[in-house]
Formats: structure tokens, sequence, C-alpha cells
């Protein structure tokens, strides 16, 4: 209020100019959806952070015997596991294994896909056809089998587990960000920035993947829900994470004997992974519109 | 008019467009010259090669297709056919800069106007001017092209057409170019938006003593800009001329004086206007001899035969038979 008082008496009737991070808050608060996804998406950062001021990480590794499938109550809140684990500090620690493989592998996909994608895409010909036609080979594979093969060559390890899953997933993210480059590159302002003298790495940095990303965004704030049930799978044969140290897709697969009788140990880490994922889809799906001028207002 | 340098010098230029069908002969050796501060207009109608030649001197082709089969580029003397892609990538916007035809796809939609204005500065700081120098020839250059400066955080869809077009021309203005061609400036504006940016880039010319080469069909464009003109058609300079030749000269080729009659004349009422009967040759398969033979009212048994007689006098050039000495005599006698 003051400020339009301010403006107001001297008189100038000047537009107020906004930094573009200040517009793009301001149009994805606008969106409910994405400002819930976002507030979902901190809590649980939260819960990562705060995990060994909440519960003590013993807590989630300690088996009690007397203790072994107790269902919800005041001192377990999520119930206990086959050995007798309580759930809820298994979760806790467990999101710091499972938003670690999640987002690193996506992050570090769409990066790596990303760049070679784009370079693909916009330089063409004989490079493009190599390079395709090697991840069309990779992409022949099976994914967890790749990742399986990946990890049990080198060994196991939380940082394999994680390059495992990188690779197997950049083919995919390479050819969505190489299609919607393809578009990009026969625009004129690709041209008119060639004719500025703009060098080709900057072209594809400032004006192609710009105009590109918007496809990749979507594809990967879904993906890090199934990056973490991949690398469950990876740790369901022993070769992710290794036991007893809590994750949250590793706790699915060995609920998977009790599911009929004892549901909530199925239910709560699901959940864990349902939610995360959500998060992410709202929040990705807000931030695209919030990012693209053309949908300004 | 003595004391004037050569900017630019074409000689015999051919390009063509290479395919697996067919070979398109878009430029057959044309050659002009330009000088400092002066502005050339080059008219014809589509496919006559007047954008081919514009991105042939920034080296701009299309990769896989297109091809320079001859000729130079003397651009201070030097030939640019000669030079390393760092060097041309320093010609292209310092030095050359080009306006394309269409401004609503010329302009990234992902970024603010300002900082594509910017780009080009940055690209070009070899005097290693600060961050606010340049900023502050941000400034000058919205104000320039008559844009407030306080929009240059928005973006190009937050922009009319005009104001687009002149916002393309701040970008190709920004690091001072000698050259700048513009590529049918003012085709994808409305007439009222057309006369703005005509009147700019007059202004542009008498202030910034900026060389143009403004490639257009619209003859009015011409008149009211150009100090010289090169009508193309088929890939060929048919006449070229000071504007004073062009359009008060006694003596044109057909094509000129058919260009001219398909112009409503607002002194006479006519019910129809006069067109060129027929259409340009597909330039895959050009006839034999003069190329617009064809279509020509004065065609000779000879124009099917060998290239046609260059005519000349002064800087006035008529690529055609009609003026050849024999024929004039005969004609007159």
């Amino acid at each position: 209020m003051s400020k339009e008082k301010e403006v107001l008496k001297t008189g100038q009737s000047k537009i107020k100019k906004k930094s573009r991070s200040q517009e793009t808050w301001r149009r994805f608060r606008k969106n409910k959806l994405a400002l819930f996804g976002m507030i979902l998406f901190a809590v649980i950062l939260l819960v990562t952070i705060l995990a060994d001021v909440i519960v003590s990480y013993d807590v989630s590794v300690t088996q009690v015997a007397s203790e072994r499938l107790q269902s919800p109550s005041a001192s377990h809140w999520f119930g206990t596991d086959n050995y007798g684990r309580d759930l809820f500090a298994r979760i806790v620690h467990g999101s710091r294994n499972s938003l670690l493989v999640g987002f690193g592998s996506v992050i570090i996909g769409v990066t790596l896909g990303g760049m070679l994608g784009a370079v693909c895409g916009y330089l063409g010909g004989r490079f493009d056809a190599i390079v395709m036609r090697v991840l069309d080979s990779i992409m022949c594979i099976p994914t967890t089998m790749l990742a399986l093969a990946i990890v049990a060559a080198l060994g196991t390890s939380l940082g394999n587990v994680l390059m495992a899953m990188t690779i197997s997933s950049v083919p995919r993210y390479c050819r969505i960000i190489r299609s919607s480059v393809l578009g990009v590159t026969g625009q004129t302002y690709i041209e008119a920035a060639h004719s500025c003298g703009t060098p080709d790495f900057q072209i594809i940095l400032k004006h192609v993947l710009p105009n590109a990303i918007g496809p990749i965004i979507v594809q990967a704030t879904m993906a890090v829900g199934s990056a973490i049930i991949s690398a469950a799978g990876i740790s369901f044969v022993g070769m992710g994470i290794q036991p007893p140290a809590p994750e949250w897709g590793a706790m699915l697969n060995e609920a998977r004997t009790y599911m009929t009788m004892y549901p909530y140990m199925v239910l709560f880490p699901g959940l864990a992974i349902g939610f995360t994922a959500l998060s992410m889809n709202l929040m990705g799906d807000g931030l695209r519109d919030a990012l693209d001028p053309k949908l300004k207002d | 008019m003595e004391e004037k340098k050569p900017l630019l010098e074409i000689e015999n230029l051919e390009v063509v467009y290479q395919t697996d069908e067919a070979t398109v002969h878009a430029v057959n050796g044309i050659s002009f010259s330009l000088n400092e501060k002066e502005t050339i207009g080059l008219v014809g109608e589509t496919g006559a090669g007047k954008t081919t030649t514009a991105l042939t001197i920034l080296r701009l082709l299309p990769e896989r297709t297109g091809r320079v089969l001859g000729g130079k580029i003397l651009f201070h003397g030097e030939n640019l056919f000669e030079k390393t892609i760092p060097e041309m990538r320093h010609v292209r916007g310092a030095e050359i800069s080009i306006i394309f035809q269409d401004p609503m796809t010329a302009l990234n939609p992902a970024l603010t106007v300002g900082d594509q204005v910017l780009e080009s500065l940055e690209i070009h700081n070899t005097a290693g001017k600060s961050k606010e120098e340049l900023n502050a020839r941000v400034d000058e250059l919205f104000n320039l092209v008559g844009i407030p400066a306080e929009r240059k955080k928005e973006y190009p869809h937050q922009f009319s057409g005009g104001m687009k077009q002149r916002i393309v021309i701040a970008i190709a203005l920004a690091c001072a170019p000698q050259l700048l061609i513009a590529d049918e400036p003012t085709t994808a504006l409305d007439v009222t938006i057309q006369a703005q940016v005509l009147k700019l880039m007059e202004t542009l010319k008498s202030e910034l003593g900026t060389s143009m080469i403004i490639i257009t069909h619209d003859l009015g464009v011409v008149a009211e800009t150009c100090d010289k003109v090169a009508v193309m058609y088929a890939g060929e300079i048919v006449e070229a001329g000071t504007a004073e030749d062009i359009f008060n000269g006694a003596v044109h080729h057909p094509y000129t004086v058919g260009l001219f009659n398909a112009i409503p004349n607002l002194d006479e009422k006519t019910e129809r206007l006069n067109p060129i009967d027929g259409l340009m040759p597909d330039p895959a398969n050009l006839p034999e001899g003069c190329k617009f033979g064809p279509r020509c009212p004065h065609c000779m048994e000879e124009c099917r035969q060998g290239a046609p007689y260059l005519y000349k006098e002064n800087e006035h050039r008529i690529l055609c038979n009609l003026y050849r000495k024999e024929v004039n005599d005969e004609k007159l006698g």
C-alpha cells in the first residue's frame, strides 16, 4: 500500500519492474496445485534433512524380536516389520537413500541426455546418426537388466547404483530433447543468431535449449518416482543398497511376502514414494507453465 | 562521388542448390559493387535469387545443399570466401548484419528482448567493455529505434509486429556494422508500420552512415531509400544503375518496364494492371540464351541463342539484345 501511495505522490506512472525470478515466482504462486506440490516436497525434504533429529538412526536398524510385525500404534506410528524394526524410523531414514538415488539419477541423466540430445539435434548429420544408433542399441537392453549388469560388473555401492541408473536412462532423455530441438533448429531466430556471429555452443545453450526444455521438465519430474522404484528392483536382487540400511523401494520388496496379512508394511513405503512422485509432478507442471513467457498471465 | 571507396564488391557470383533430384541455379554470375554510405536495392520477384545473394554474403547458405560455384565477394578488398570460420563469425554481426523478413519469428521467444540485444554486443565485445557500459549501449539502441528502454525486460510476444522489427533492427545495429542487409524488411508489416520502419532506416542511414543492401519487390521502397538499384531476374542482374537511371532513364530492360507497368498509377484511371505474362522459369531448368526471353514481348531470334548483349552507359547496365548497336541502328534506320 505504502509503495503505491508513494508512486501516486511523486506522480510517476512508471510500471513496476520485476526481475525474471520474481516474475516466475508470481506466476507459479497463482497455480494452487503447484504450490501444494512444493509444500509437500518441502516437507519431505525437511524430513530428509532433519532425519537424525526426528528419530535416531539406530532405531531404524535395531531388530527387536519381541516387537515383530506390530500394527501401527502410539509407540510405533507406522508399525514394525518382520524383524521388529520401527517402520517410521526406517521411512524417515530411508528417504535419504531413496531421494539421493531418485533425484541423482534423474538430474545427471537429464543433464547428460539433454546436452547430448541437443548437440545431436542441432548438428545433425553423421555425428547425430552415430550417436543415435549407439543409444538405440543401449535402448534395446531392458533398463533394469542393463543397470543390474553395470552394478554387477562394478560392485555394489550407492554410487554405482546411481551411475547404472543414469546410464540406462540417458538414451530416453536424449531422444526426447533431440526431437524438440529438431523443431527449434529450423526457426528463423536460430538463423538470426548465426547471422549475429553467435558461436554454436552459445546458440545451443541460449537459444535452442530454453525453447526445447518444456517436455523434458515434465518427463523428468515423473521419472523421479520410477527411478526410486527401479532402484528398489536393484536392491531386491541384492545389488543395491545393502540391508539393514533402510531404503523405500527395498522396504516395499521386503514387505511383499507379508502384504496380505500386514498391509501397512506396503502402505507406508508406498505412500512415501507416491507422495514424493506426486509432489514432483505437480511442481514440474507448475514450473513449466511459470517458465514459459508465452503463457504469461 | 569519385572519392568513395568500395565497401563490397561482388564479382561473377554463382550459387546453386544441389539436391538429389535437381540442381537449382539460384544465382548465375552476378556482379555489383557498393560504396561506403551507399544503399543498393535488389529488386525482383520471388525466386530471383535475392535472398540467396544475401545469405551468400554472410556465408549462411544451407550447408547440405547450398554451393558456391564461383566468383568472389570482396569486403574491404578481402575475399569473404577465404576467411576462416572464426573470422567469419566476427564479420557476422560486427561488420555485416542482416535483418530478416519476418520479425515474428526472428526473435527468440524465451529470452527478453534486452538480453537478445545484449547478446550480440557481448559476442563482439573485443574492447572488453564492462557490463554497465554494454547495458548503457542497449538503452541507447532502444532509444535509437524508438522503444522505451524500460521495456527491454519484456519478451518478444509482448510487442507488436512493427516494434519487433525495430528490435530486430536494434540487434542488427548493435555493433555498428558497416553493412546492413535488409531482407524484405517491410514485407511482413502493414502499410503504416512499413512507413515507420522505412523512416527509421532512413534516419539511421543519415545518422550512422551505414551502407545498406535492401532486398525487396516493392519499387516504392526502392525509390524512397536507395541510391543504386539492381533488378534481378532468374539469378541474373538484368538491369542496374543509379536510382535515377532506373526510375527516370530513357532505356530499360523489358523486364523492368514490365515491373513498372504492374504498379498502379494514381494519376491515370485504369481498369486493370498490366502484369508480365507467364511465370519465372524453373531455376532448375533455365531456358537457353536470355532467361527472360520466353516472357519478353521483344524477343528476337538471337535472344534464344547466346547470352544477351550488355549495354553500358555510365553506371547504367542493361542485359538485353535490344540495345546492341546494330539492332538499334536497324530499328532506327
